[in-house]
């Protein structure tokens, strides 16, 4: 019995190890946080231990998968329903708390073209705001057309548009190409 | 500006407490996006506030992820059709396969290209349970289909990672005794592919 539940137990550990590891490579660049996939991970195992499976090796890919989908989207509600909007710091105080006084004006500086670059992104047409935030966010060409549903050269197309409005609105607001007044 | 000028300042503003945190999407508007599904009108509308909301920009990558995870590993079965055309030629050729396995100190079978390293189970090698097959990275691969054959030729398991490594699953019934040969294909990111030597070990 302590033999089989070791067997499963082994085959069930390796099999969400190559999981998690396929998760974390597919969300390394985005900014996946490593606590984000462990929660999944731990929904997926106790799903599959309440399952009481007499194989757990024997489970396919496609079992462990829609298990995985379905356990992130649980944990996205309960984070929802404990989700608290934090109190707004003022960030200018912040970032000059405890710094010289040309680093606070360079940290300021940063922080007026960073609220200068989200309102002109704001300013947007909706076919155009969407793709220049993925590209913003660093999302590649190619899974932006894929989670849009579009071609590459529509997603081209509207992006290069999208950055062409971008720059301009932001040209309007006498920020050059050097990213300042 | 520069792309990635602009992508810095506009990733700042994100970090910044932000007023996005209102009408968040619910989970299923956001796996709607990973899938995707849904009116295109209100899949923008939903990635608009998703990409300046720093909360619901953890959630979509989370599902993203794991979604994306779910997507690749399907291919498998494209694989399993694969190795089933790969068996059939091998059934066919067993008894020349057969030959090639003993007539070859390195047990190879089949390369070409070069291709992914073979670290284990090396040739010969007798391994235990639950087998573990690890290679060496192959240049420019973007996954792995590696593949177990029992001594007749016939493929007894076909499977699909990232990794450079696999835990062979018990629904593969290896039998104590029993030779296999198994091999690694590589999935190149320019679209070829590019195949390890084959090696034979002996299941304890």
């Amino acid at each position: 019995m302590t033999d089989v539940a070791d067997r499963i137990s082994v085959s069930l550990e390796a099999l969400l190890a190559r999981f998690g590891r396929m998760v974390r490579r597919v969300g390394r660049d985005h900014g996946l946080a490593d606590v984000d996939v462990d929660e999944v991970l731990q929904e997926v195992r106790i799903r599959i231990w309440k399952a009481r499976s007499e194989d757990v090796a024997a489970l396919n890919a496609s079992y462990v998968h829609r298990t995985a989908v379905s356990a992130a989207l649980d944990v996205l509600r309960r984070r929802r329903r404990e989700r608290t909007v934090p109190l707004a710091e003022t960030s200018e105080q912040s970032y000059a708390s405890g710094r010289d006084a040309a680093e606070a004006e360079r940290e300021l500086d940063g922080a007026e073209l960073a609220r200068q670059v989200a309102r002109a992104v704001d300013g947007l047409v909706m076919s155009r705001r969407p793709v220049v935030r993925m590209h913003l966010q660093g999302y590649p060409r190619e899974e932006i057309a894929r989670l849009l549903g579009w071609s590459e050269a529509k997603t081209r197309n509207l992006l290069y548009r999208g950055l062409a409005d971008l720059r301009a609105a932001l040209l309007s607001q006498g920020i050059g190409p050097e990213g300042h007044r | 500006m520069k792309d990635e000028e602009l992508g810095r300042a506009y990733r700042r503003g994100l970090e910044r407490p932000d007023s996005a945190r209102t009408d968040c999407p619910s989970p299923e508007q956001l796996a709607a996006l990973v899938e995707p599904d849904g009116p295109e009108g209100e899949r923008l509308a939903v990635f608009d506030h998703v990409m300046r909301c720093t909360a619901c920009s953890r959630d979509f990558e989370l599902l993203r992820a794991v979604s994306r995870v779910a997507v690749e590993i399907p291919g498998r079965r494209r694989f399993v059709a694969l190795a089933a055309s790969i068996a059939l030629l091998l059934g066919v050729g067993a008894f020349g396969l057969k030959l090639l396995l003993r007539s070859d100190e390195r047990d190879v079978l089949r390369g070409g290209a070069p291709g992914p390293a073979m670290l284990a189970p090396t040739a010969g090698a007798p391994v235990e349970r639950p087998v573990v097959l690890r290679w060496r990275a192959a240049p420019g691969a973007r996954s792995y289909t590696a593949e177990i054959l029992a001594d007749d030729g016939r493929a007894i398991g076909t499977w699909d990672t990232p990794d450079t490594a696999f835990v062979v699953p018990e629904s593969a019934a290896m039998v104590s005794g029993h030779s296999y040969a198994w091999w690694v294909r590589a999935r190149l990111s320019d679209g070829t592919e590019s195949r390890s030597a084959a090696v034979r070990f002996q299941v304890r």
